[in-house]
């Protein structure tokens, strides 16, 4: 294949490995996941980016991206890495600073035809939902509340009244990492975090309703609670300014700690601590006190659309069930195989997705057999997707999957070809209407600047790290 | 003085360009404010004071970037002014950051910036004059 960049070997249809000594320091191969059409989009950024991961204490079999591989800093975006607890290390250069950003997905009984007065809704959803730059919660929260939205996370706000039980059984690992320690995060974070909850951020986030338009696996889809033709609303997004300070803050720990340890790194943005230091460890307490603050977060804005789903159709909580909620950004303690034995790893997932196969520890019942759901987002004009987790993805790639479709076009680039006015119009006549603080936000994150999401799930169900489960077509957007 | 956006497909690089160490943080902070809000006139009527040290001078402006982040979103302001000193051994940065209250009809419809990279981070001293790169995470 021609497009491919020098010193990758294919090893598989969709599978390449970058060899020990791509750069200097690779203690185990590059591995990811592409097709020859999404091969020409692949920077060579990434893939330096993708070896500078395999060069870290610890890491397991090799450093893996998924076909939404793109440039990012420190891990690429798609990028996984599983390091043993004893000699390895944790990095927040693998989880990123929007900690637990993810996606959620919630059903509805509504068909598309039922969805009366589609634009008031996209109206009152951008009103009641508090995005953008600069954006303030309605909340008014304490202290004692924020803190226990970092130990509890998404059970915080439905002890609050947020949400059912039943949202728990929905989330990856029940929305709550037993690991966070509030003490571990910053007055600074603290401050950063009070204000926001509740608030969708920008940049790529965003709250979509969408139509299930077509089901592949209708088992999976009765399990899940989707059904085609009905209404369905996705949310994606993070801990806010919380997240990216504790972020902040423990970069620069950790980058004293990497000296201190003696550990050479290639790029200093790949910062890390032993696994099992007292840097380590606090960054750990502190990164899952923000991922659950993004549980959390994620929950508040599901009872806000509840609500106005209430006011507007006169549907209950329970009319609009959780389908899943799932992190991309994040760093677990997870059991896997690795060399034929049985270890505990700590898999950090950076812009890639947990996606438990049949049987997985966890699940809920009514999943177990299945898999985990996973969402895999579109951009504003093209679909998302529902698949559920594998055996392979457990075999493969330390049970993840895609996160998304991944960029293809600078930011720049996109305002500099695109006019946000031309890209609102023309979705408007696909149907889609798209809420956003001004035109350059909607350029930005415009569909042609993303890698086509279609491909990119393909490539996961064929390798088998995903398999398809439905497609959903979105019909209205709000974007920070 | 000048501030370049490089290409990056997913985020937001920066090349800035100034005489001195002290200007070319002052630059640095002024993209990161360009990028934040959609506008940055108006009279200043608030200031911060700005004093840190780091073990070096891409830390410190890792350091420093990140401070100004902080003190914008935390306090709700928008600067729009920096006077500041950088001094290179011990690399540290005094002076006070001047602006004003975030107001969304003047200043809503920036990029949020979640953080500031360490990834290709870098400080050069040229020709007589300073130039830095930096990525900010959107």
């Amino acid at each position: 294949m021609s497009e491919m960049k020098d010193g990758v070997v294919r090893t598989g249809p969709f599978e390449w490995e970058l060899p020990v000594g791509y750069v200097p320091g690779m203690r185990v191969p590059g591995r990811f996941f592409l097709s020859e059409a999404l091969a020409g989009t692949l920077e060579e950024g990434a893939l330096r980016q993708l070896a500078n991961v395999a060069t870290l204490p610890g890491i397991r079999c090799c450093s893996l991206a998924m076909p939404d591989i793109h440039w990012g800093y420190g891990f690429p975006i798609g990028g996984v890495g599983a390091f043993d607890l004893t000699e390895g290390v944790v990095s927040p250069g693998g989880v990123g600073f929007d900690i637990n950003c993810g996606v959620r997905l919630l059903s509805t009984p509504l068909r598309e035809a039922e969805l009366r007065g589609k634009a008031e809704v996209i109206e009152d959803l951008y009103r009641a939902v508090p995005t953008g730059v600069g954006a303030r919660s309605p909340q008014r929260l304490g202290k004692a509340d924020l803190k226990s939205m970092l130990e509890d996370g998404a059970s915080w706000a439905v002890e609050a009244g947020l949400g059912v039980e039943r949202d728990l059984d929905r989330c990856e690992g029940n929305g709550r990492m037993n690991e966070a320690d509030s003490s571990k995060v910053s007055d600074k974070a603290l401050q950063r975090g009070l204000p926001q909850s509740g608030t969708l951020g920008a940049g790529n986030h965003f709250l979509e309703l969408q139509v299930v338009d077509e089901v592949y696996d209708p088992a999976a889809a009765a399990a899940f609670g989707v059904e085609e033709g009905h209404v369905a609303v996705m949310i994606h997004c993070g801990s806010r300014g919380l997240g990216h300070q504790v972020c902040t803050d423990y970069i620069q720990v950790l980058e004293a700690a990497t000296r201190r340890y003696g550990i050479a790194l290639p790029d200093r943005q790949l910062a890390c601590a032993p696994i099992d230091s007292p840097e380590g460890r606090a960054y750990v307490g502190a990164m899952a006190a923000a991922a659950n603050y993004a549980w959390a977060n994620r929950q508040v804005i599901t009872h806000q659309v509840r609500q106005l789903f209430g006011q507007r159709f006169g549907l209950s909580e329970g009319d609009l069930p959780l389908v899943y909620d799932v992190a991309h950004n994040i760093a677990k303690f997870e059991e896997h195989e690795v060399a034929g034995r049985r270890e505990q790893v700590c898999v950090h997932r950076k812009g890639a997705t947990r996606a438990f196969g049949p049987g997985a520890p966890g699940l809920p019942a009514d999943l177990v057999g299945h898999g985990q759901p996973v969402i895999i987002p579109g951009s504003m004009g093209t679909p998302s997707f529902l698949l559920r987790g594998t055996e392979e993805a457990m075999c493969r790639t330390f049970g993840s999957t895609c996160h998304g479709a991944g960029r293809v076009m600078s930011r720049s680039g996109a305002k500099k070809q695109l006019a946000g006015r031309d890209v609102r119009e023309a979705l408007r006549r696909d149907g889609i209407i798209v809420r956003a603080p001004n035109d350059a936000s909607i350029a930005e994150e415009a569909p042609s600047v993303y890698k086509s999401s279609t491909e990119v799930v393909r490539v996961v169900h064929e390798v088998g790290l995903g398999r398809l489960v439905a497609r959903l077509r979105p019909i209205g957007v709000i974007k920070g | 003085m000048s501030i370049e956006e490089l290409e990056h497909t997913a985020d937001l690089r920066f090349r800035v360009r100034a005489p001195t160490l002290s200007a070319l943080f002052a630059e640095a902070a002024r993209a990161l404010m360009q990028t934040l809000y959609a506008d940055l006139q108006g009279p200043v009527t608030e200031s911060r004071s700005i004093e840190l040290e780091s073990e070096d001078r891409e830390s410190l402006l890792y350091d420093f970037l990140s401070e100004v982040l902080f003190l914008s979103e935390a306090e709700n302001l928008v600067f729009s002014a920096a006077e500041l000193t950088v001094t290179p051994s011990p690399p540290s940065v005094t002076g006070r950051l001047g602006g004003r209250p975030f107001d969304p009809a003047v200043h809503a419809g920036g990029t949020e910036v979640k953080g500031i990279s360490y990834s290709d981070l870098a400080i050069r001293e040229a020709g007589g004059e300073f130039c830095l790169e930096v990525l900010f995470d959107v």
